[in-house]
């Protein structure tokens, strides 16, 4: 077997993988600057195209597939992108509850509460 | 890898795919393999800190303190030529990569010569930034928000010229040393650390500068 770092990539992998990764890019660019998309459905759309190119790019440049990247890898990979997700979605979650809970709106609330049981 | 060797025809066939295949042997393919899966359990690391500083910039991105908002100072058409010089960079990259498995030093060169004029291109717009940023008051102290932006990239940036150093190294290699079984085993390596930038970079662009200016 050919180790990777001598295997010569093929040409049409990376013409592929430019032409979904420009379109994948000119997309979300040309949403924002000529689009009227309200705010959430847009940025949940740009979300889904970046998705999209991390996909198209791992494989068409980085080759990660199953019979190029070794299993270790793949593992180390899949490793990485469950701490990442539980980092990020863990402390948007925590952080925007945390903002919620602290509006000013809530905080009268409570005021009302506590000088209510005062009496 | 395996204990099986090409014989005839079948030798043939795989040297016109990978004409740098015959290079080194079976102990030295396992020693430079293992260094890939370090490089790529350290990109994986890598993944981390930048997920927390993506994190991060998440947490802070309502945290103006009533100074510059992103929407004031960002430029979707700077953003939009950084991403296409970095992009660019990718596919030259894959050109080099390409040009030194088929044996052609030169041309690999040259594609790492283009490769480092857009890297450079990439710096020299986000410096510019940079520097407009503190200009106008948006620098890391002026809010939560701002620290957070720069903390995040600037760390890119600074991979971003880590990797052209690690390019120039290459070039040096090219010349003095030619396409050797460990020079292309660190041509890899460089290959995975620049196409990772990239990787990035997709994520600076859809979740801080376009949310950006979209706010």
């Amino acid at each position: 077997m050919i180790p990777p770092y001598l295997q010569r990539p093929k040409l049409p992998d990376y013409a592929y993988g430019f032409i979904l990764a420009v379109v994948l890019t000119v997309i979300p660019f040309a949403l924002v600057a000529y689009g009227d998309m309200s705010k959430v459905p847009a940025l949940i759309l740009i979300a889904a195209l970046a998705a999209l190119q991390l996909g198209v790019q791992l494989r068409y440049f980085m080759h990660f597939s199953t019979h190029r990247t070794p299993a270790e890898a793949r593992w180390a990979f899949g490793m990485a992108l469950l701490m990442g997700g539980i980092f990020l979605g863990g402390c948007l979650w925590v952080m925007t509850d945390l903002n919620h809970r602290m509006m000013p709106g809530m905080m009268m609330q409570t005021g009302a509460m506590s000088s209510g049981m005062g009496h | 890898m395996t204990g099986a060797t090409l014989r005839g025809a079948e030798l043939r066939a795989a040297v016109a795919e990978n004409p740098m295949a015959g290079l080194g042997t079976a102990a030295s393919h396992r020693v430079h393999s293992e260094r890939a899966l370090g490089f790529w359990v350290y990109l994986m690391s890598d993944t981390i800190i930048f997920a927390v500083l993506f994190a991060n910039y998440g947490v802070l991105t309502f945290g103006m303190a009533d100074g510059p908002t992103p929407h004031e100072m960002f430029s979707l058409g700077r953003a939009a030529q950084e991403t296409a010089l970095l992009l660019l960079s990718s596919l030259t990259f894959g050109m080099i990569s390409y040009s030194a498995l088929s044996g052609q030093k030169d041309r690999a060169l040259l594609w790492l010569i283009v490769t480092m004029v857009l890297g450079a291109g990439f710096l020299a717009l986000e410096l510019t930034e940079f520097r407009e940023l503190f200009a106008k008051g948006a620098g890391p102290q002026a809010s939560g928000f701002w620290s957070g932006f720069f903390a995040l990239v600037g760390t890119h940036g600074l991979h971003v010229a880590v990797g052209m150093i690690m390019m120039a190294v290459m070039g040096v290699q090219f010349v003095v040393k030619g396409l050797t079984e460990p020079v292309l085993s660190r041509l890899y390596r460089v290959g995975l650390f620049w196409h990772f930038l990239d990787l990035v970079w997709i994520g600076i662009f859809s979740f801080v500068y376009l949310p950006g200016v979209l706010s």
